[in-house]
């Protein structure tokens, strides 16, 4: 039945290419500002980054308290018809001695873009942006996390797509048709953030429900008056999975979870007002599927004062999240949390930066703290910095299966990860 | 920091075959404020920043490249390499991209900003390593610039009615002569009490700007130079320095490759357009 959804998209396409083939043939096509009137172009960016994550304490697996790694990407990127077709291209690979899930390739993007007037065709590995808030990406679902990479579920995978994005009067609208899906990455049980479990990634599963078919996904999102507003629709393979304990479980033994990805429909709404130096934000969803159907929203504000430390900007920022599956709410989600952080933009030569905040439980009292900060060194560098902390919730031990299953429990699987990571990057 | 080509009296009529009547005429009704002893220094103010608007009005699109070269009160410098798209509004307000290519950490960042006359602007932030267009709070305009001297309300294309504008009188200035005009700027935001603005008064380009802060002391000079003519109509500085009094810090800009007419429209000016910049 889900299989049949795919049909009328395509159709849908058919017919909006149909209509902007005779809207917009009497204005002049210029895809990209710069391009210019000149031949093609092409762009090579390249980053090499080290990174060393420091640990207080060895993994609850016996990992060791230092992961050193090294990245490199390249971003290449053609362009012809004064900018009208692009091929982009971006290699990612990752070496890390500790941890063999995060030493691997991917291609970040490699897609074929074509930019008419009033139109954007877009065929490939691609990344995609919904949403507004700064504590959680509720909304954006379109990519698959790259966990391995961070847990702050900001590093996403290329997902294969087909989509075409109307830019009219009334608005943007973007429809994407998903064909393959891609699992979530998970650290392996000699790398970190692990807690007590070893992911079964071998045996883990798309259900049957969510096989065979083509994913697929709408948006519309319009500047009306102060209020930029984006609606969405998904339905496909939910990105997020379901685990399932697998084998025996042993006090001191890492408990084995099978990753199973079932199917959902998902409705989202994202929304930003900006007033003066305050601006609002929203984000909401409702998911239905073979899991029960849920709500979640987070809604908050920034508010920035120009100039409060000096030369330095501060930003302050409150959210509030909620999900309505309450104490079952799953790891990295939050039930019934207050998110309080500030951001500071120094506006020195450097573009130095800082961003930290706490995510609150306020009725079990579990907290999130993060750090985020980076400053240019030289020309081409810049050195980041990272840091975590999970607390007020008690520690979940290997085995402790009675632990895992007791509710708001879960995030006692991350008390022994509280990590310091340092990168250094060098551009080219 | 629009400012265009105009004439003396005596080239006036070549000037016409050239330019058309529209910038004759605010040239004209410039004239004709100035001249009138019953004009308010009020109104005079406003006529001369008008005019200097109207005379640069009709440029349709233009694309530069900027080098800016950021030096601190230590001597430590620091240099951005950026690229401004303006789309001039003909309803609306201007809609301007800048767009980072250097330092490379900052490459691909880009700023999208919807200028509106009667109410607050539209302004979103790229962040290209997430592909994700922010929102931002228009007030930020207050605030430095990429760490420069400049904020970004010094940079953009201003609208007229942004200011509470006053006539002071005509000076000398460098080889020439200046209509000097104090502006007030009407938003709460802005993170001045008044600019003095001195105005070419051959080609109503903009020479000199002394900002003071919102207590009313001297803040920042910013000087214009090496001037260029465009289609025989538009003049753009190819130098600017903008120097900070109170903390010794210094900017200059180093405008280059000037382009006008290159068929841009809405499109290139929306936050999908920000995703492919390059």
């Amino acid at each position: 039945m889900r299989c049949g959804l795919a049909r009328p998209l395509l159709g849908l396409l058919l017919l909006l290419s149909t209509l902007l083939g005779a809207e917009g043939a009497q204005a002049q096509a210029v895809s990209n500002p710069f391009a210019g009137s000149a031949g093609p172009r092409t762009e090579f960016d390249a980053s090499v980054a080290l990174q060393l994550r420091g640990f207080p304490r060895r993994g609850e697996l016996g990992q060791d308290r230092l992961q050193p790694s090294a990245a490199v990407e390249f971003t290449l990127r053609r362009d012809w018809n004064a900018g009208a077709d692009s091929l982009t291209l971006s290699p990612f690979y990752r070496f890390d001695p500790e941890d063999g899930q995060r030493r691997r390739g991917d291609l970040r993007e490699a897609f074929y873009s074509h930019v008419g007037s009033g139109f954007e065709i877009h065929a490939g590995l691609r990344r995609v942006f919904w949403g507004q808030t700064e504590s959680k990406r509720l909304v954006d679902v379109l990519n698959q996390v790259d966990l391995v990479e961070n847990v702050d579920e900001e590093d996403r995978l290329g997902q294969p797509m087909l989509s075409l994005t109307l830019l009219r009067d009334w608005g943007v609208l973007e429809a994407y048709l998903l064909p393959g899906f891609r699992e979530r990455t998970f650290a392996s049980t000699d790398g970190r953030l692990t807690g007590p479990f070893a992911i079964d990634e071998a045996r883990s599963g798309i259900r049957r429900v969510a096989k065979g078919r083509v994913d697929w996904a709408l948006r519309y999102s319009h500047l009306i008056g102060d209020v930029e507003l984006g609606l969405s629709w998904f339905e496909g393979t939910n990105r997020e999975p379901d685990f399932a304990v697998v084998g025996p479980v042993e006090q001191g033994v890492p408990i084995r979870l099978r990753p199973e990805y079932g199917a959902m429909s998902q409705f989202g709404l994202d929304a930003a007002l900006i007033r003066g130096d305050w601006a609002f934000k929203l984000e909401a969803l409702r998911r239905g599927g073979d899991a029960p159907s849920h709500s979640a929203v987070v809604l908050g504000f920034e508010r920035t004062l120009v100039g409060a430390l000096g030369r330095a900007d501060l930003g302050l920022l409150l959210e509030y999240l909620f999900d309505d599956r309450g104490r079952r709410t799953p790891l990295l989600a939050y039930a019934n949390d207050v998110f309080a952080g500030l951001r500071i933009g120094f506006n020195d030569l450097a573009d130095s930066e800082l961003l930290a905040g706490v995510i609150v439980d306020h009725r079990s009292g579990r907290q999130v703290w993060s750090l985020e900060a980076s400053t240019r060194i030289g020309r081409h560098w810049r050195l980041s910095a990272q840091a975590r902390a999970f607390a007020g919730v008690q520690a979940l031990r290997a085995g402790d299966l009675t632990g895992l299953l007791e509710p708001g429990r879960q995030w006692g699987a991350l008390v022994r990860d509280d990590y310091l990571e340092l990168e250094l990057t060098r551009f080219f | 920091m629009r400012c265009a080509w105009s004439a003396s009296p005596l080239l006036f009529t070549l000037f016409l075959l050239l330019i058309g009547p529209g910038t004759a005429a605010a040239r004209e009704q410039l004239e004709a404020v100035l001249a009138d002893p019953a004009a308010s220094a009020e109104a005079r103010g406003l006529a001369v920043a008008e005019a200097a608007r109207r005379v640069d009005a009709g440029y349709g699109d233009e694309l530069v490249a900027v080098r800016m070269v950021l030096h601190d009160a230590r001597g430590s410098s620091s240099e951005r390499a950026i690229r401004i798209a303006t789309l001039e509004g003909v309803e609306e307000g201007d809609r301007s991209l800048i767009l980072f290519d250097a330092p490379r950490d900052q490459r691909g960042t880009a700023l999208l900003t919807w200028n509106h006359a009667q109410r607050e602007d539209d302004q979103w932030l790229y962040l290209p390593s997430l592909r994700r267009a922010k929102k931002i709070a228009a007030r930020n305009r207050s605030g430095p610039f990429a760490g420069s001297e400049f904020a970004f309300e010094d940079l953009t294309a201003e609208e007229t009615s942004n200011y509470r504008w006053r006539f002071v009188g005509e000076v000398s200035c460098g080889e020439g002569r200046c209509y000097e005009v104090e502006r007030f700027p009407v938003e709460s935001w802005s993170g001045y009490s008044r600019q003095q603005v001195f105005y070419d008064t051959a080609t109503l380009r903009i020479e000199r700007i002394e900002y003071f802060d919102r207590r009313g002391d001297a803040l920042k000079t910013f000087v214009a130079g090496d001037w260029s003519l465009h289609d025989d109509r538009h003049w753009r500085a190819g130098y600017m320095d903008m120097r900070n009094h109170q903390t010794g810090r210094r900017t200059e800009l180093l405008w280059s490759d000037h382009s006008f007419g290159n068929g841009l429209g809405a499109d290139d000016f929306s936050t999908a357009a920000l995703q492919r910049l390059n």
